[in-house]
């Protein structure tokens, strides 16, 4: 595993009390990738990210990072990772330019110039003076990332980095965090539960629920999983309900944003001939308002996902 | 400039810019002070009465106004009060870090975690001594300006002595309050802790056992144990030095080892 920026194998928490946060999660990810663990509130993205940083330790498997161990008593492997836990932190009675100089000395880094490069890089040069506990939630994000990326890590472990920020503030730290993955090689191993973001950025998706590993999707298979359909509005749907149903298909019937019925196929023999639908359908009475091919977004895809294994657990 | 280094810096800069050690600072000068003024109107009750500084009526019996009794004031003050007051100083030092989140900014970084506890250790030392000292120079100063009789420089150097040995030993110990700062995660397990053991002091003290309990052992050093209380021995020296380690090495241990999910 020495070659891997992360890497783990059998990485289970159980807590006191016997909840079991994260089950047998095994993880490989390469050098340069953006890898985002996707999942709800309580999916153990959290508690993954911790065992990762050292900061829990895990009952049963191990991670490790370029290929060390993580222990908690290790310090040595943090100057090679960056990381953000959780909501953002700062010392509310420090300035913004003397948190960051917290974080340069006790990062061991020499060059005192970073952290003016770091305030003119997250764009906080107007509040570099201001105490952090006056910042905005978004500025308080953008110090976070700031005092994670000031000693120029190979990896940033990132929980939520889009957190609190302003739609602009959004595409900034996606542009920013795209750039370090292509120009320096930076891996950014990220979790999220904005699953917009998520597609927009990641090379490779894992989707955790109840503590498991269920999926993971690298950049071609989030392709081939978006499941595509057609989608049918009719003035009579039970009409055309009928009469797809005679034609051998089986379509789905769901509420469209309007409120109108609409039918969904997925049958690839629909997908590619829609006008053959079109025709079946004027044939019998119940000619289509709408017909349209579409694909399954990853939120789609993850909701489908985490409600089939719900069922399969129930 | 060495990773312990920086922590030590940073921590200094953390309090530099906090007004929690000043404020317990503040805290702490009231008692030479009130101490001051009790001495004034025990020396003038008369002239008290006159500036509405004593109610018609009171009546001040207790104690005299001489060194000895100031002297006794100042080691009530640092020998019992100091395990309140510089537990607020520990409490901020180490529950801080969990109360508000930041020290997930100190655990996964290339300061090792013991040296973020032992420059914690030394800041709190530090803030904590010149406080001590502090409250000793101003008792000396507001004595001397009130003109207590009974002045004996060799008795006063004795004291002196004592109280800066219990100083000592009631800032070691703050190493518990640390670890208990850290296990409750948060300000007020630690402030609950230091009522607790000085309460329990209390209880010691009156069942005789003072000389073997930690946080009763600056009392007697001072000899403020009141009357019939025990002598402390090198053993009563020895316990807190063992707990006060204990506490430092607890703290560490808890740091590096514990879950830390805050």
């Amino acid at each position: 595993m020495s070659e891997l920026a992360v890497a783990t194998s059998g990485l289970s928490k159980r807590y006191q009390g016997g909840v079991l946060a994260v089950d047998r999660v095994d993880l490989r990810v390469e050098p340069g990738e953006i890898y985002a663990l996707l999942g709800l509130n309580g999916a153990g993205k959290s508690t993954t990210i911790r065992m990762l940083l050292g900061m829990i330790s895990p009952t049963a498997g191990q991670a490790e990072l370029f290929g060390e161990r993580v222990r908690a008593e290790e310090s040595g492997l943090w100057r090679r990772v960056g990381h953000l836990v959780e909501t953002a932190t700062a010392y509310p009675e420090l300035s913004v330019r003397d948190n960051l100089e917290v974080a340069r000395r006790l990062e061991g880094v020499t060059d005192r110039s970073v952290v003016g490069q770091m305030i003119e890089r997250l764009s906080l040069g107007a509040d570099a003076d201001r105490r952090a506990g006056t910042l905005s939630l978004g500025n308080l994000q953008r110090l976070a990332l700031a005092r994670a990326l000031l000693h120029q890590p190979d990896l940033l472990i990132l929980d939520e980095p889009a957190n609190g920020l302003d739609p602009a503030g959004v595409i900034e730290v996606r542009e920013l965090l795209r750039a370090l993955a292509q120009d320096r090689g930076v891996t950014v191993f990220m979790s999220s539960h904005i699953l917009a973001e998520v597609d927009r950025l990641a090379t490779r998706v894992g989707i955790v629920h109840r503590g498991r590993l269920i999926e993971e999707l690298d950049s071609e298979a989030l392709e081939r999983h978006r499941d595509p359909r057609l989608e049918i509005g009719a003035r009579d749907p039970d009409a055309a309900e009928v009469a797809l149903r005679a034609a051998g298909f089986a379509p789905n019937r769901e509420s469209g944003d309007d409120g109108a019925a609409v039918l969904q196929l997925r049958e690839s023999r629909a997908i590619a001939a829609p006008d053959e639908i079109a025709r079946l359908l004027v044939a019998a009475g119940a000619p289509p308002t709408r017909l349209a091919v579409a694909r399954e977004t990853l939120e789609d895809h993850f909701i489908r996902l985490t409600s089939a294994a719900d069922r399969g657990a129930a | 400039m060495s990773l312990l280094g920086a922590a030590i810096w940073t921590e200094f800069l953390k309090s530099q810019r906090s007004k929690v050690p000043w404020f317990i600072a503040a805290g702490f000068s009231l008692a030479p002070l009130v101490g001051g003024l009790f001495m004034v109107i025990l020396k003038y009750p008369e002239r008290a009465r006159q500036l509405g500084l004593l109610g018609a009526k009171a009546q001040l019996t207790a104690g005299t106004a001489d060194w000895p009794s100031f002297m006794h004031l100042l080691a009530m003050t640092i020998g019992a009060g100091g395990f309140v007051l510089f537990a607020f100083l520990a409490a901020w030092l180490f529950g801080r870090e969990f109360a508000d989140s930041t020290v997930r900014g100190l655990l996964a970084i290339p300061t090792p975690r013991w040296a973020i506890v032992v420059a914690k250790m030394i800041v709190l030392a530090t803030w904590a001594g010149a406080i001590a000292a502090w409250i000793i120079v101003l008792g000396l100063g507001v004595g001397a300006l009130v003109g207590l009789p009974g002045w004996s420089t060799s008795v006063a150097l004795a004291d002196i002595g004592a109280l800066a040995v219990a100083a000592a030993m009631v800032i070691a110990l703050q190493t518990t309050t640390a670890f208990v700062a850290g296990v409750g995660r948060g300000y007020i397990a630690p402030l609950g802790w230091a009522v607790l053991t000085l309460a329990v002091a209390q209880v010691l003290g009156l069942l005789g056992w003072a000389a073997w309990f930690p946080w009763a052992v600056p009392v007697l050093i001072v000899g403020a144990g009141g009357p019939g209380s025990q002598t402390p021995t090198v053993a009563s020296v020895a316990v807190v030095a063992l707990t006060a380690a204990i506490g430092l090495v607890a703290t560490v241990l808890w740091w590096q080892r514990a879950d830390q999910t805050g």
